[in-house]
């Protein structure tokens, strides 16, 4: 532009902002959302549900069937008792993640961040790590405590129980946490893809969720073993506390096509928020 | 400086903004006019990067708006009042906005009493009132203390202090050497704030002129006469090509001839003066004989509609 500069300089009363060496950053954007994300109440009370849920369930879960007396009729393992509360929590937390998704383009907020922060995909990053940051810890220490709290109930009334030494066991409960995770980092995906709490919402829960256990119903045989690469069911790969799958994929597998649903559904929606009108 | 080239928008079948080009300069408030529908926003969110332009682009002191590693101190922006999310205090949005730059308590608590937001500041921004929203939306705006302001609608909503505020604001801001782009309805408003005009319709410039320009080409000018002698001097100025405008008594609005003409002929033909004058229209007049073919939209008045 050396054919505007003498223009420019001409005008010298031009003005200069005194924050012209604030530098926009990535880390600061994270600041940002950190900011937006602890302002906001009912992401407090999301977490301490999750939380609540979890141990509560597991708890709860574990004293009932004292004795082995009570319940239906189906036999759940120790293991899947102390983690019942996750089953709910899943849900809990891909809402979570479609509301906290679209959650700026219900209210006109992401005009404000995209002036902001006009690249745009700051602020998507910013807001899957601190998603995690916010809910893997909480569910952590929720489905640990739910383990070791469920297990010693069961174990003071001569249920043979798990201990985290055993092998795999470690291993599943990480793998429920993540899967949680993961399906809420979906969630969140979704809501910035769709920009509809509800439509987010749907989406996530139901055609993630919900949908493969209904396709398996209806289709074929032949299907099944597509199915088997669709999140959820990818998920029940390593979440099992016997390192046996409940599918034909291995733990392994299981976790690379769950991670790669992931990456699939971040792709897309970085894609469509720098070529997208806000 | 911002210099929009060649910048067009389609919307499915709607043309918002056709190949506009203009540049607004440093130092003035830069007016930005148009009925509705005309395009402004639009232009404006594509000035701001929210919206990709079909065609053309927009240079922000010779940059795009993305490429900025400073962004709200290059350009502060109002684009609608309700880009806040309602569930978070003023304080603590102003501290989520300028964050991305680092920008701290102190400036947050300045732009807060700048706007006079003070004793509602940890309030939940759900229970502002328009004209409190609004004012969140101009303290955002100054937040990065920028170079350059884009306002859309800025007085939408602020009560006469309010608009009167904002109007110095924006006049002090310009003269220390800001860019200052803003929309409005309120005419009038606009003629005290703005010294360039720049007017749109159906996605086309009409107008790209300094508000002196754009008032004085308008065909709405005459001449206030006031003559005891009017019968006579009526039938004078109809044959030197004046046309009266209206007549009351003694008083004679003419248009077609200049205000020494007038008096020439005055002169010539020894009539009594008692007054003469040029007057200029409102802005809202000018507005309107540019803009009359250009309304995508017209209202009637309960007469008409009957
Ligand atoms: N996101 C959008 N999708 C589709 N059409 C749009 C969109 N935004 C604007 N338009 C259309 O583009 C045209 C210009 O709209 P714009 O909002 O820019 O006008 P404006 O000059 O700001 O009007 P107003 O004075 O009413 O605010 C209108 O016909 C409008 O319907
Ligand atoms: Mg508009």
């Amino acid at each position: 532009m050396s054919t505007v500069n003498p223009v420019n300089q001409e005008k010298s009363s031009s003005y200069t902002s005194r924050f012209r060496d604030n530098k926009l950053t990535f880390l600061r954007v994270t600041n940002s959302e950190w900011i937006k994300f602890r302002s906001i109440r009912s992401n407090w009370i999301t977490l301490a549900l999750t939380f609540l849920v979890i141990v509560g369930f597991g708890i709860l879960s574990a004293s009932i069937n004292r004795g082995g007396g009570g319940g239906g009729g189906e036999v759940r393992s120790p293991f899947d008792r102390v983690l019942t509360g996750v089953n709910l929590s899943v849900l809990i937390i891909a809402v979570f993640g479609g509301v906290f998704g679209a959650r700026e383009y219900g209210s006109g907020m992401i005009k404000s961040s995209f002036s902001a922060v006009p690249r745009r995909l700051p602020v998507f990053f910013n807001k899957i790590i601190l998603f995690s940051k916010a809910v893997f810890p909480t569910l952590l220490i929720a489905v640990f405590l739910a383990f070791t709290i469920g297990t010693s109930i069961l174990k003071h009334n001569g249920t043979a129980v798990p201990k985290l030494g055993d092998p795999f066991i470690l291993r599943a409960l990480l793998g429920n946490i993540f899967y949680v995770l993961g399906l809420g980092l979906i969630g969140l995906s979704v809501g910035i893809l769709v920009r509809q709490t509800a439509v987010a919402i749907a989406i996530t829960v139901g055609g993630v969720l919900f949908l493969p256990a209904l396709l398996g119903a209806v289709l074929p045989n032949s299907w099944h073993k597509a199915l088997e690469y669709l999140p959820s069911n990818a998920g029940g790969a390593f979440t099992a506390p016997n390192g046996v799958s409940i599918n034909s994929l291995s733990p392994t597998t299981g976790g690379i096509v769950f991670i790669a649903w992931i990456i699939g559904v971040f792709a897309l929606t970085s894609f469509s928020l720098v070529k997208r009108d806000v | 400086m911002i210099e929009v080239r060649e910048l067009s928008k389609v919307y499915g079948d709607t043309k918002a903004v056709d190949n506009v080009s203009f540049t607004v300069k440093t130092g003035v408030v830069t007016g930005f006019l148009g009925p509705n529908g005309a395009g402004k926003s639009t232009t404006m969110r594509m000035i701001l990067g929210l919206d990709k332009p079909t065609h053309g682009d927009v240079l922000i002191n010779g940059q795009r708006y993305v490429d900025s590693r400073t962004p709200l101190s290059l350009l502060g922006s109002l684009l609608e009042a309700k880009s806040v999310d309602k569930g978070r205090s003023a304080y603590n949005h102003l501290r989520a906005v300028g964050a991305t730059m680092g920008i701290g308590k102190t400036r947050i608590n300045e732009v807060i009493e700048m706007v006079g937001l003070e004793s509602v500041k940890k309030k939940n921004a759900a229970k502002f009132s328009l004209g409190m929203s609004q004012r969140l939306g101009i303290a955002t705006a100054l937040l990065g203390d920028p170079e350059i302001l884009v306002l859309d609608e800025p007085v939408n909503g602020l009560d006469p202090d309010g608009i009167m505020w904002i109007r110095n604001l924006l006049k002090d801001l310009a003269r220390q050497g800001r860019t200052i782009f803003l929309s409005s309805h309120l005419m009038s408003e606009m003629e005290l704030t703005a010294e360039h005009l720049i007017v749109i319709g159906k996605g086309k410039i009409l107008a790209d002129m300094s508000m002196h320009e754009f008032i004085s080409r308008s065909s709405q000018n005459y001449v206030q006469v006031v003559s005891p002698q009017a019968d006579s001097f009526v039938s004078v100025l109809t044959s030197n090509g004046g046309i009266i405008r209206t007549r009351d008594k003694n008083s004679i609005e003419v248009s077609a001839l200049s205000s020494a003409t007038v008096g020439d002929l005055a002169l010539a033909n020894q009539i009594a003066l008692h007054q003469l004058a040029d007057v200029a229209p409102s802005l809202e007049s000018a507005f309107m004989e540019l803009t009359e073919d250009q309304v995508s939209f017209h209202g009637h008045n309960a007469e008409e509609s009957k």
